[in-house]
């Protein structure tokens, strides 16, 4: 069973070497979370700012936001990379986090291998990822490309090998940061197909991404963040226009 | 947290708090031990990453990781001849005594050198997966013992020329490697997390290892040392770690004193590491 619960997180980043003399501006920031100096000068990045927020089996959450709103943050913090300053964190069910599409990719590996280096990172075992790997192969549709080293891979291919990979895992919780958009349009619809299976398990999907279209398709519920903290939660749909309206755009 | 700065604090208050801390405190450092366990479940993927590691340091090369044995076996000719040679010792003592003093050093020195990089060095990985972070250390604990494979070859070839005999004394090389590998575990965690925050860490260590090398009694006998000198015998804690594997390699039995001194900086280095790093690991992912 899949839940994510977060209750008033406040999560808070010391940049260390780092002192701030320098004056900034008080005025409204487009980007950021928020700044302000801790003792003796340190600067500190305030990245989620009391943030609650609790989902359970089926839901699959947008999480839109300018740059540098926290949805990252937000993510590493559901995938327990991060502790929160305060408040609580509870996540029930395996998690499978695919935050950055070249981790545990081996750029000298043939990209059979890589399976293998990043299936046993998400928790899989050897004999698991033996019977697996045909499937995953197949999945990416990379067919021979898998006996080359991955620095031939274009960063698609990559992407589509990374994707591959992480959805195949037995999890009951995936955490996708920007990173179905890398595909072309053909292993797009394949990707969607499998999140939309992967939903339907009432499994849980969290997606950060600033393509509407991608999020509209995928997702159910949406959070807009703004500097760390929470500016709308609610059905995609309604969320996209808030979004739309606050940074005067389109809602295409 | 508490917020009582405004609040009148009454003396059962006060013993609430403090045992609430006390409790913090303890579940943070099961905590840790929990980790170390929990790291070992995961062996299936260190084990992995250390064999990798130990390929690609010699990747595209014709006998891969037996450069590790042929380095080994180069230094036991050139070093063996000549220092036995200034040291008056004859070459069957000497050899044997080199190759597993200087085997047994690449290995210690690799675990604290490698150790102070633990976490540094595995900094993508610990932004990206939630795996718990004594995997990095088994990681690098799995990579030097199969180097060490790699190179007992040679020491192998040694007890077959010179003809010695380590048996049956060659077992206490068991419960020897278990104490040194403790001593890995808590020097990975301890230096790995100092060195995510203070990277000065990782400047001084090699400097340090390099000039320990010298006066640690590996190219020398401890007997050698005189006078004040045998203070960089009796006082240097990496010569009891050199001793405690070399003894049974070449024979013999370690003595009362080189058990107990390991033993003893076992204790103490676990008992400084679990609550420093009980307190701070969780700032690691935000330190890397």
């Amino acid at each position: 069973m899949a839940l994510i619960k977060l209750e008033n997180i406040t999560l808070e980043f010391p940049v260390h070497a780092l002192k701030s003399d320098r004056r900034r501006s008080s005025d409204e920031r487009p980007i950021g979370g928020q700044l302000s100096s801790g003792q003796s000068g340190q600067l500190i990045v305030r990245a989620l700012d009391q943030l609650s927020l609790t989902l359970g089996p089926g839901d699959r959450l947008a999480l839109l936001g300018h740059n540098g709103a926290g949805k990252t943050t937000l993510l590493r913090v559901m995938a327990k990379l991060y502790t929160p300053t305060h408040g609580r964190v509870t996540v029930q069910g395996r998690v499978a986090p695919l935050l950055n599409l070249s981790f545990g990719m081996d750029m000298d590996s043939t990209g059979y291998d890589n399976i293998f280096i990043r299936g046993l990172f998400l928790g899989m075992s050897k004999a698991e990822l033996k019977k697996k790997a045909d499937v995953i192969a197949e999945f990416s549709e990379l067919g021979d490309f898998l006996d080359l080293p991955m620095r031939t891979y274009s960063s698609g291919m990559r992407a589509r090998l990374a994707f591959a990979i992480s959805t195949h895992v037995e999890t009951d919780i995936l955490l996708l940061d920007e990173v179905v958009a890398t595909g072309d349009a053909r292993f797009l619809k394949k990707a969607n197909e499998k999140l939309e299976g992967f939903a339907r398990d009432s499994k849980l999907l969290v997606l950060a991404s600033h393509s509407n279209k991608v999020l509209r398709d995928l997702c159910n519920k949406a959070l807009l963040l703004e500097h760390g903290r929470v500016k709308a939660l609610g059905p995609i749909e309604e969320v996209i226009e808030t979004y739309a309206a606050s940074t005067g755009t389109d809602t295409k | 947290m508490h917020s009582q700065s405004h609040v009148k604090l009454t003396a059962q208050h006060r013993e609430w708090i403090r045992e609430e801390k006390l409790r913090t405190v303890g579940l943070n450092m099961l905590d840790v031990l929990l980790e170390i366990r929990d790291g070992w479940r995961w062996r299936e993927l260190w084990m992995t990453l250390g064999w990798r590691d130990v390929q690609t340091r010699h990747r595209r090369s014709r006998i891969g990781p037996f450069w590790n044995t042929l380095s080994l076996a180069f230094v036991a000719t050139c070093i063996g001849t000549l220092y036995g040679g200034i040291m008056a010792r004859p070459m069957s003592d000497y050899i044997p005594h080199l190759v597993t003093g200087y085997m047994i050093w690449g290995f210690l020195q690799a675990l604290v050198v490698e150790g102070k990089d633990s976490f540094a060095s595995n900094a993508a990985a610990i932004r990206e997966i939630p795996v718990p972070r004594t995997v990095y250390i088994y990681k690098l604990l799995w990579k030097n013992i199969v180097i060490l494979g790699f190179n007992s070859i040679v020491y192998l070839a040694v007890l077959a020329l010179f003809r010695v005999w380590p048996f049956p004394n060659i077992v206490l090389v068991l419960p020897a490697l278990a104490i040194v590998l403790l001593n890995g575990i808590w020097v990975g965690l301890l230096l790995g997390l100092i060195n995510v925050r203070y990277r000065d860490l990782g400047q001084l260590v090699p400097n340090a290892m390099r000039l320990a090398f010298f006066v640690t009694p590996i190219l020398w006998y401890p007997e050698d040392a005189t006078g004040f000198r045998t203070v960089f015998v009796d006082f240097n804690p990496f010569y009891y770690f050199i001793e405690i594997l070399r003894a049974p390699l070449l024979g013999q039995s370690p003595s009362t004193l080189v058990w107990g001194v390991t033993l003893a900086i076992t204790l103490i280095g676990w008992g400084i590491m679990v609550p420093v790093y009980a307190h701070w690991r969780r700032r690691i992912a935000f330190w890397v």
